[in-house]
């Protein structure tokens, strides 16, 4: 099938197609042409191939973030800051984002401009100001200004997509509280001072647009571009898409325009290879340089191949269980607690993710600034979790569901550890298969007793975190949870900048929510990435995904 | 006792001309066998996990080895009969119930004119759309509907497989209808619905009961195909589709054991389905049985001649 975006370009048609045959044939086969065959090899080096579970749904980020949809994001859009890169504690080859506090920085970030190449926050920390950035051309040749970054924020309000969580977040009310303060600067003006104002320009979720393209194509039928980015671009990214054809593969093309270093790989295809043994198999050939999202268990067995390679790094992941809190007995906070003393995590640990994974000690993501994992009181303890049963009423256990993700091949085998774990407390779980669709909208319907779900916040602030997942009115607060004081508290840290008394607001947060046991606490997944062994560059991201622009060969 | 002897006998004859058809009801029965006494066979629990002998290959301790999550592969292959058998027999029966008698009821009223006649060429064009149907498709929209479980399997299984009974019992009824016999019934004072269940549908039975056999066998397939796309029984049932489906990611990384093994249980026993099937065939089909006859016959005598050439011939 071929998708309406990608009319926008030439096609290769089949005399086009003999032709370039041919010409790779002749190159090869002749003995004289040494260069041709030099320029072909090139050609390889700077072509990166991924298997990839799918293809971009979509390519706009308010409307989507699937996979594909979020590695194709940051090769195609720019932001305006980025964290600095600093090599990963655990693996010499890995570079990740510096998201720690560093009182010795700029309002204690380690932040480096892109977009924006100045910015001031005012003494009260309620306006940010940004000196944006000259001659950044977008993909469609336009030129960067205020204009487009006023238009990206005014697009969040009007399409009440998931920027709204953005905007809310950030305490922003209105469109004008973003202001044009010259052709090449900007403000943000908030009611409150926010300690992620900055953060939140790093976010993979805030793109900035080329708003000329967009206004000039989607005209009055489609004024915020909502059609024209499910299929195409309009950023001022690294990279132009050149073909997306859904089920089949997405290419990428390097732009020679860029402003900033010119990446290495001059194309990128993203092949859509759904199973991961095939994927696997797939790079033990040589015929892909990545694998994404392999099993454990798959990752292990690269071991020993001297031409493959792989990189696994702590994550801001994390895999838990909802106990929804409005569905007896789990409104309960002992029979909660209880779900915790028999949660395995260490054989989970060790017999599904093979050691690839940490246990969950803390509500929010463990490399995240003021995570605090003393707060854990569990551990694997069954008498105690009949104590705590038997003490809320129910000594010889009770019946319920755990509904799983069928299209998540650790769930099932997690879901069955822990109903044997279980068992012998006296409760029974029904396993709950559901087909990958079907199961995020039970998520969101807030209705299973237990469900699984795996998410990362992709602002490393413990606030943006914790507001996800523990705020009453937050729509990923999918257990239910509902405390007026941890609701106030995550409030209050959101418009304190001083992050030592942030840092005693969250413990509190995090005290409060790791013995009211919203949650199912499990893991800690580390981020992996199966790569050909000449591959280098992986940098990983606090929101989960590749950025072409970081790859080279060796 | 001599009744037994010789039927056993006869079993040992059948064997020597026709071992496939012995084979067959051996390979069922020991799979129903399996089933009931699992307990006693196996010490271990099919549906407890047990971490600390994830993916063991097969060994003295686990002579099939252990799945993903420690849970014992010989234990849950020999108690998963148990759970297919039931569903297929259960499923299959169902639909041959239902189907024959809906069969049987539209080829009898498929001629003349009238109501019935309408009816009839209704139901047929109702079969026509549930067989054209992709049957997993079917199966799938069924589970969806009415949630996971041994009932929507044994359901699902029922539907997809009654026209085909339906259109076996319509061709043998509309055959039978014209016999004699039926005429004397109908003559006799008999209602058209009494002649079908007395006199009709017995003499039909043949070609029903091999279709029986056979169905299970494809039961099973769609029982554990089912289940290995995640529309069939809950885990950690015990069923072979399941297990297949549980172990198959492990064989990219060489753990061939957690769905070898049942993948062999499960088409074994298919197998043995389908050569019951056969063998029903031939003894409800006069014309095979004659030649199955005439093989156990020749077979009588070429075993003979040594004895009878002595003794005619005489001591020299």
């Amino acid at each position: 099938m071929v998708d309406r975006g990608q009319k926008q370009f030439p096609r290769t048609g089949r005399r086009q197609f003999l032709k370039g045959a041919a010409a790779t044939g002749a190159a090869a086969a002749m003995p004289g042409a040494l260069l041709s065959r030099e320029a072909l090899a090139q050609g390889q080096a700077s072509t990166l191939v991924i298997a990839a579970p799918a293809t971009p749904q979509g390519l706009d980020i308010e409307f989507d973030v699937s996979l594909g949809s979020i590695d194709s994001l940051g090769a195609l859009y720019e932001y305006m800051l980025a964290y600095e890169k600093i090599p990963d504690p655990q693996d010499a080859e890995v570079l990740r984002e510096d998201t720690g506090v560093h009182a010795d920085k700029k309002y204690g970030l380690a932040l480096r401009g892109r977009l924006a190449s100045e910015w001031e926050i005012s003494g009260d920390g309620r306006k940010a100001t940004f000196k944006l950035r000259e001659g950044v051309r977008s993909n469609w040749g336009n030129m960067f200004s205020a204009e487009d970054v006023k238009w990206t924020w005014n697009r969040k309000f009007n399409l009440k997509g998931q920027g709204v969580f953005q905007t809310s977040v950030l305490g922003l009310k209105s469109p004008d509280q973003v202001k044009i303060e010259g052709p090449m600067a900007i403000s943000f003006n908030l009611d409150k001072p926010s300690p992620i104002l900055l953060k939140q320009q790093c976010n993979l979720a805030n793109p900035i647009y080329d708003s000329k393209k967009i206004k000039e194509i989607g005209g009055s039928d489609d004024p915020w571009g909502a059609k024209f980015l499910q299929n195409q671009s309009a950023g001022f990214g690294p990279y132009k898409l050149q073909q997306l054809t859904r089920g089949q593969q997405a290419v990428f093309q390097a732009r020679d325009d860029y402003w900033d270093e010119k990446p290495f790989m001059k194309t990128v295809i993203m092949r859509e290879v759904p199973t991961s043994a095939s994927r696997l198999s797939l790079l033990q050939g040589g015929a892909v340089d990545i694998a994404q999202f392999l099993q454990p268990r798959e990752y292990n067995s690269l071991k020993g191949n001297p031409n493959v390679a792989f990189d696994a790094v702590n994550a801001s992941y994390i895999i838990w269980l909802e106990l929804n809190a409005k569905i007896k007995p789990f409104d309960n906070v002992q029979v909660r607690q209880a779900m915790n003393l028999a949660l395995p995590q260490e054989e989970i640990i060790r017999t599904i993710y093979y050691g690839l994974a940490d246990p969950e000690k803390a509500p929010m993501p463990y490399i995240y600034p003021m995570a605090n994992l003393d707060y854990y009181r569990y551990g694997y303890n069954l008498e105690a979790a009949k104590k705590l049963l038997a003490e809320a009423g129910f000594p010889n256990g009770f019946q319920t569901t755990l509904s799983y993700n069928a299209g998540d091949p650790t769930q099932e085998p997690i879901a069955l550890l822990y109903q044997t774990s279980l068992r012998q407390i006296g409760v029974d779980i029904q396993l709950d298969k559901l087909p990958a669709g079907v199961f995020y909208e039970n998520v969101t319907k807030r209705q299973k007793p237990i469900i699984f779900y795996l998410d990362s916040p992709w602002t490393p602030d413990p606030g943006y975190s914790m507001f996800l997942y523990f705020h009453s009115k937050s729509y990923v607060d999918y257990s239910n949870y509902d405390n007026p004081k941890v609701n106030q508290m995550i409030e209050s840290g959101l418009e304190t900048l001083d992050d030592n008394v942030r840092k005693k607001i969250y413990d509190e947060v995090q005290k409060i929510v790791m013995d009211e046991a919203p949650w199912g606490f499990i893991a800690y997944p580390k981020y992996a990435l199966a790569r050909k062994a000449n591959l280098k560059g992986f940098t990983y991201y606090t929101s989960n995904n590749l950025r072409f622009q970081d790859f080279k060969r060796a | 006792m001599s009744r037994v002897l010789s039927s056993l006998r006869l079993v040992g004859r059948i064997a020597r001309v026709r071992l496939r058809f012995v084979l067959g009801y051996a390979i069922v029965l020991t799979a129903i066998l399996a089933g009931v006494l699992a307990p006693l066979i196996t010490a271990y629990s099919p549906i407890t996990a047990d971490s600390s002998q994830f993916l063991e290959p097969p060994n003295w301790r686990h002579l099939f080895g252990t799945d993903a999550v420690g849970m014992d592969i010989f234990s849950r292959t020999i108690y998963a009969p148990r759970i297919d058998l039931a569903i297929a027999i259960a499923g299959t029966l169902i639909s041959a119930v239902v189907g024959s008698l809906i069969g049987a009821l539209v080829g009898y009223f498929s001629a003349g004119r009238g109501i019935r006649v309408w009816l009839s060429y209704a139901v047929m064009r109702a079969a026509d759309v549930l067989q054209a149907f992709p049957v997993f498709v079917f199966a799938i929209a069924l589970v969806a509907s009415f949630g996971q479980s041994i009932q929507t399997v044994v359901l699902a299984i029922a539907f997809v497989n009654a026209p085909i009974y339906l259109r076996l019992m319509r061709a043998q009824v509309m055959s039978l209808r014209e016999m004699r016999y039926v005429e004397a019934s109908l003559v006799a004072g008999l209602s058209d619905f009494r002649t079908i269940l007395r006199h009709i549908v017995p003499n039909a039975m043949g070609p029903i009961l091999a279709q029986l056999s056979i169905n299970i066998g494809w039961s099973i397939l769609l029982t554990a195909g089912l289940s290995f796309i995640g529309a069939g029984v809950r885990a950690p049932t015990p069923e072979w589709g399941s297990m297949i489906s549980m172990g198959f990611q492990n064989v990219v990384t060489g753990q061939w054991w957690p769905s070898v093994f049942p993948g062999l249980a499960l088409a074994i026993t298919v197998f043995g389905f389908s050569l019951i099937g056969l063998s029903i065939e031939v003894f409800a089909d006069p014309m095979k049985r004659r030649a199955l006859m005439r093989d156990l016959e020749a077979m009588r005598l070429r075993a003979r001649p040594v004895a009878t050439t002595f003794i005619a011939g005489g001591t020299p």
